[in-house]
């Protein structure tokens, strides 16, 4: 037998929980049907009692929920936002992703790094500051953005960095002081409530309806507090769903076909129909479970964790309302690791709706019993895919699963279950009769949508846009932000026009824009103009995806854009199908060498290649994720990567973009 | 599968192919044998459909025109399926490519090189050509446990070896780590990879990530030399390959036979070679306790049979095959046999239902079938001895380490006017042999056993005899012929096909070559017999639907050195083939 190699074992050090955790955990497996599910709440308890996520921590874990010790190190290793043991006290993770990148990052990367005398990825000797680079923070309006300890530190600047930094030292207890913090540029008013019609009589003015708008999903934002339950009901709220618990179900899923509901989540499927795919008791006995996309992730997109933490009782009401639809009696609200305030807020929140009957043993009326649950994540991008979700709700490794079966019929825990965005879910509440709204109105917010066959153009006829809609705008413009919009209005007025975002920052020119989040294609500066809805921009080439609208500027290098995309989704593939796992870093390193001027013409055949050979060739959508904006960065801005192939080097000095010149506002 | 089993078809390349309900393109392509490539799909595991080298193209899939995994989508009638088509090998070879791009190519040092499913598909639907350029990622090399060595830089993370820990072994020691391309498989610390199933890791990687420790860096595998055998640990008697290099066993590998061992073999098992290595192994023939020929031990063991004059009791093993004890047994006459079984070892039960038996004597069931009831005979035999009637008793101790025979037993012995002793071993407390001939290990035998479950199986010659040993049934049909027993010596068919005519109704109507790789049940020898209706010779593979891989551990492999023909024996009279012995 061949001679064993040398080994280098970690110690594993024998841990156990205090009474008090060990009572935690077991609340905490009572609300799900599986000991399993319970993993990643488990592991931060772990976080809690031993300061960080080890060996030992695993193992009693393991022991705790009938694991293997195996089992629990690969779902662990899977998820890269659990403690490390050689974490400091404090876990300073810098955002690099593309929305915080153009708002100069990788700048403040650099000061943060030589502030605290470690790289990232290294902890100080006096083992108080670890630093860490990370992934999108769903805070994009206000970057650059970091996180201390799972708590956003928002619109930073060097100097405002070293103020809180020192007042961390002196008082260890301030890291999470700017939980709810401020929005530069809130959104709460209509554009302009006197705009007058410019469009002839008869016929939609998008544009009029639009500047007189009244924000309707982000109302009771921007408080710098979540909103109460008492204020909720106030407003009108909890209406929706008392009216629809009075309506079958079958009726209620009726209604949301009707309504024209698209998710928000990036797909754009028909929520009503998804929520058809239920099948009949008959046909597939036992329970449903309705699961919320709380893993907001998608980098530039913001809107979920605005909504969730200003106003948590939107979607709850939308939770009691989709719950009774689908004849489920139990919610998940799966929320990104992150996301530390927001899930808090979410658990206060949940706390005073169970108080008021909203949920409960009589939430859905006649005895009918519903629970809600928050389930934390734990840092991987690819749980924001449906049926990697529920992989990581069920306590695994977060792989999208094989479809068909699609969750609809055999989702969380093998039963029936419905997936749905939070932004979708807030929606329902207002067809349905909460803030005075109802279905008819509802409908007729938006662009609307064309049968099959009635126009030879589009054969197969337009779903359409309906609904609110809140728009994600990151990047270089003058006032970045969430904008509560209706379908319709032209993207470049959102980013022109001075009573929306303003223009472009520094009085730059627009050199493109990507529309629904980092994985879709870009839109040059003379395609812009195109009405914000799913068709329309469909139509342009690219997709309204999670509606996070990045914008360019003319300083901006479209091949280190490129790189910062492909570097977080190279960082992010699960791994699982060879095109993704292998194709993703492969493109990411040529486009790399691009960069730093050692690319080949050749190169961008070989991009196009991988791309083609990922696409529609792997489990989930994670191959066209990266493959997309490759291949679309590459064709719209092809002069830009000849240059740098040409020159040997990038034109631009390996800069992302040129820094602002005027001052940012203060939170 | 005949018309009547399937119940609908539909077209892969055109040709129709049978179906059941709820199979899979692939499954019913393989049982059809339209072969479609595979890395993370095995026939005994859940799918996981991430290795994506079964992608084809096929009509009535959602969304139309995207290609499907064979593994994992479901046929349904009508269904046309491209797998080898231009649009189809665009698609294997963009995998490929893609597995190619962190795989290190070291082919050279690869212990799965010449097995490895990476390197035949590459072949097959590989490109000419590297587009990569860029610096390779590094995984962690590791020896996940006394058999297995991980080598992280070859892995292509199908997560067979995990679902196997997970489903069939049940011990769930091995997890994927990491994300993405820096995903690899790792154990826990301090967790060893050591269930009684450990090796059959090593089979099932389609690439050389997982490494069997024990036969690495000794033998390039094209150069092995495969038999089909079953395996002579325990009663479960696991069809396996005997893999040879230069006469010497190099590893034993499972065999898939469903009725067995479906696709696995344990690892004390695998490792048992080894005991026909040992240094206590009786090499040399002795009389009288001096060293002699071995026509020298004959002749003296013949002239002791012929001294006898039918005073011969003797004492056999678990461990003899069928054919050993029927000889045996015409030997003695009617004098009395005493049968030692190895004592009771581990036993072990897979989540899938395969079974390490306790019973650690290969043909326990075979004595019961060739001698019938034995619980008397040792009684018997010591009572002969203690009588002073016995002219010759035979020893024959085919059990590695040595037979545990009673101690009075062993004292009664000494009685014996002559001892005649064929042993494995040479151990303290052995009979002191009058004549003692080299005995030999199961992988050297020809011959038949019967496992725990009744299952008449054979056994292979894989290798010579050790030392200057001659075959045991050839030296007990010789005393036979010295005793005027039997006029020639036969070979082991020859001697089977006595027994099947002659003995227990358990063996009636099987014929040895009929046997086959998989075997017959006792009491099933009619039924498995083809039927003879004059027209073309029937044509039956031994192999079952499918494999575990094209390659690497691919049953037919075993038997591509020695083409075998089995002939129905009515059909060989016919072709004027003696009957029976060849």
């Amino acid at each position: 037998m061949a001679t064993a190699l040398p080994t280098a074992e970690p110690t594993v050090v024998e841990r156990s929980f205090s009474p008090a955790a060990e009572a935690e955990l077991q609340a905490i497996v009572k609300k799900y049907p599986e000991k399993r599910a319970a993993l990643l709440p488990a592991l931060r308890i772990c976080e809690r009692e031993f300061g960080c996520v080890d060996h030992g921590g695993m193992k009693l874990v393991a022991e705790k929920l009938d694991l293997t010790p195996a089992y629990v190190l690969g779902t662990v290793s899977f998820y890269t936002h659990f403690r490390r043991p050689s974490d400091g006290t404090f876990v300073i993770e810098v955002c690099r992703t593309l929305p915080c990148a153009l708002r100069g990052a990788d700048d403040f990367a650099k000061h943060v790094s030589r502030k605290l005398g470690i790289q990232p990825g290294e902890t100080t000797k006096d083992g108080r500051f670890t630093l860490k680079n990370a992934e999108c923070m769903a805070a994009c309006d206000k970057a650059p953005v970091a996180q201390v300890n799972g708590y956003n530190w928002e619109l930073l600047d060097p100097k405002t960095f070293d103020e809180l930094l020192d007042q961390l030292m002196k008082d260890p207890g301030s890291f999470n002081l700017r939980k709810g913090c401020k929005d530069p540029y809130p959104w709460t008013q209509p554009a302009e409530p006197t705009a007058q019609r410019t469009k002839p009589e008869g016929e939609r003015d998008y544009e009029h309806e639009a500047l007189t708008h009244e924000p309707q999903l982000l109302r009771r934002c921007y408080k710098g507090r979540p909103a109460t339950y008492a204020e909720y009901v106030a407003d009108g709220g909890y209406k929706g769903s008392k009216a629809a618990v009075a309506i079958p179900p079958a009726k209620v899923t009726e209604m949301v076909k009707d309504s024209g509901l698209r998710g928000r989540g990036g797909a754009g499927f028909l929520t009503g129909m998804k929520w058809g795919f239920i099948p009949s008791t008959e046909q597939v006995p036992g329970n449903r479970y309705l699961v919320i996309n709380a893993d907001e992730s998608e980098p530039g997109t913001f809107k979920d964790r605005k909504l969730m933490e200003d106003d948590p009782h939107l979607l709850l009401e939308g939770i009691v309302i989709a719950s009774h639809a689908i004849g489920a009696n139990d919610a998940y609200i799966y929320i990104r690791g992150e996301m530390v305030y927001g899930a808090e807020v979410l658990e206060q929140a949940i706390a005073e709706a169970y108080k008021n009957g909203v949920f409960g043993p009589d939430a859905l009326g006649f005895g009918k019993r519903l629970d809600c649950v928050v389930h934390r994540g734990a840092g991987a991008y690819i749980c924001g895919e449906e049926t990697a979700l529920l992989s990581s709700l069920e306590g695994g490794r977060g792989y999208p699963r094989l479809k068909p079966p699609f969750p609809a019929i055999k989702g969380a825990w093998g039963q029936p279950t419905i997936v749905n965005n939070v932004e979708t879910i807030a929606n329902l509440p207002y067809m349905f009769g909460a803030f005075g709204k109802s279905l008819d109105w509802y409908k007729g917010l938006g662009t609307p949508g064309l049968a099959p066959g009635v126009d030879p153009k589009w054969p197969r006829g337009r779903l359409g846009s309906r609904g609110p809609k809140v728009w994600c705008v990151s990047g270089h413009v003058n006032r970045p932000g969430l904008y509560d919009v209706p379908f319709g209005l032209s993207l470049k007025q959102l980013i022109m026009d001075p009573r929306y975002c303003g223009g472009i920052r520094d009085g730059r020119k627009l050199k493109g824009i990507v529309p629904g989040g980092s994985s879709f294609q870009v839109l040059k500066a003379d395609e812009v103009d195109v009405a914000l809805c799913y068709d329309a921009i469909a139509d342009a080439g690219s997709s309204v995806g999670s509606a996070a609208i990045f914008v360019f500027d003319d300083s901006t290098c479209m091949v280190n854009a490129l790189w910062n995309v492909l570097r977080f989704y190279a960082h992010e593939s699960c791994g699982q199908c060879t095109p993704c796992r292998e194709g993703s870093g492969w493109m990411e390193r040529i486009v790399a060498r691009i960069e730093q001027g050692m690319g080949t013409m050749e190169d961008l055949a070989t991009i196009d290649a991988i791309a083609d050979q990922a696409c529609g060739k792997t489990i989930c959508v994670f191959a066209e994720a990266f493959s997309w904006p490759a291949q679309s960065y590459i064709k719209q801005f092809k002069d830009e990567f000849v240059a740098h192939i040409k020159q040997r080097r990038c034109p631009q000095g390996g800069r992302l973009c040129a820094p602002s010149t005027t001052a940012r506002p203060k939170a | 599968m005949t018309d009547t089993e399937h119940d609908f078809t539909f077209a892969i390349d055109g040709k129709s192919i049978p179906a059941r309900k709820g199979d899979t393109i692939l499954k019913a392509g393989l049982r059809a044998g339209v072969f479609i490539p595979h890395y993370c799909w095995h026939p005994g595991l859940t799918v996981a459909g991430n290795c994506r080298i079964c992608l084809v193209h096929a009509t009535k899939t959602m969304p139309p025109g995207k290609p499907v995994i064979a593994c994992a989508t479901q046929a349904v009638e009508g269904m046309e399926v491209e797998s080898d088509g231009p649009r189809t090998k665009a698609l294997r070879e963009g995998v490929m490519e893609f597995l190619l791009v962190n795989h290190p190519l070291d082919c050279p040092v690869c212990d799965q090189a010449g097995e490895c499913d990476l390197q035949q598909y590459s072949f097959d639907y590989g490109r000419a050509t590297s587009r990569f350029h860029e610096p390779k990622t590094q995984r962690p090399r590791k020896d996940l446990g006394p058999l297995i060595r991980f080598v992280g830089n070859r892995c292509i993370v199908c997560t067979r070896c995990v679902r196997f820990c997970e489903e069939v072994a049940g011990t769930g020691e091995l997890g994927v780590v990491g994300r993405g391309a820096m995903s690899w498989i790792d154990t826990f610390p301090g967790v060893q990879l050591d269930n009684p199933l450990s090796g059959c890791v090593a089979d099932l990687c389609p690439v050389g990530a997982l490494l069997d420790r024990d036969s690495m860096h000794t033998t390039r595998v094209w150069l092995l030399r495969g038999t089909e055998s079953a395996c002579g640990r325990c009663a479960t008697g696991c069809n396996i390959n005997v893999e040879t290099w230069n006469d010497q066993v190099r590893r034993l590998t499972p065999r898939e036979n469903q009725a067995v061992n479906r696709w696995w073999m344990c690892d004390e098992g695998r490792l048992s070679y080894k005991e026909a290595q040992a240094p206590t192994r009786v090499r040399r023939a002795r009389v009288d306790g001096r060293e002699a020929s071995f026509l020298d031990a004959l002749t003296r063991a013949t002239d002791e049979v012929r001294k006898a004059q039918g005073g011969v009791v003797a004492l056999t093993t678990g461990f003899a095959t069928n054919e050993e004890l029927f000889t045996l047994k015409a030997l003695v006459g009617k004098g009395p046999i005493a049968v030692a079984y190895a004592p009771d070892g581990s036993t072990f039960k897979a989540r899938d239902g395969f079974e390490i038996s306790r019973d650690k004597n290969p043909n326990r069931k075979g004595v019961e079938a060739v001698l019938g009831a034995t619980d008397a005979g040792e009684a018997a035999v010591i009572a002969a001895l203690e009588a002073g009637k016995v002219g010759l008793a035979i020893v024959h101790d085919g059990v590695p380490g040595g037979a545990p025979w009673s101690p009075t037993l062993l004292a009664a012995l000494k009685k014996a006017a002559a001892l005649l002793v064929l042993a494995h071993d040479d151990v303290p407390g052995a009979p002191a042999a009058t004549v003692l001939l080299p005995a030999m290990h199961w992988t050297e035998k020809e011959g038949t056993v019967v496992n725990g479950g009744g299952r008449v199986q054979r056994l292979r010659a894989a290798v010579p005899p050790t030392g200057d040993a001659r075959v045991d049934l050839e030296v007990l049909q010789e005393l036979a012929r010295a005793a005027a027993l039997q006029p020639r010596v036969l070979s082991a068919a020859g001697v089977f096909r006595k027994l099947a005519a002659a003995a227990p109704l358990s063996f009636d109507g099987m014929d040895y070559n009929g046997l086959g790789a998989l075997g017959v049940p006792l009491g099933e020898g009619r039924a498995a017999r083809p039927a003879s209706n004059g027209r073309a010779l029937p044509v039956v593979d031994a192999r079952t639907g499918y494999e575990a891989g094209p390659v690497s551990r691919a049953p037919g492999r075993a038997g591509d050195e020695q083409v075998r023909v089995s002939v129905h024996r009515e059909s060989a009279v016919g072709y004027g083939t003696p009957r029976g012995d060849l």
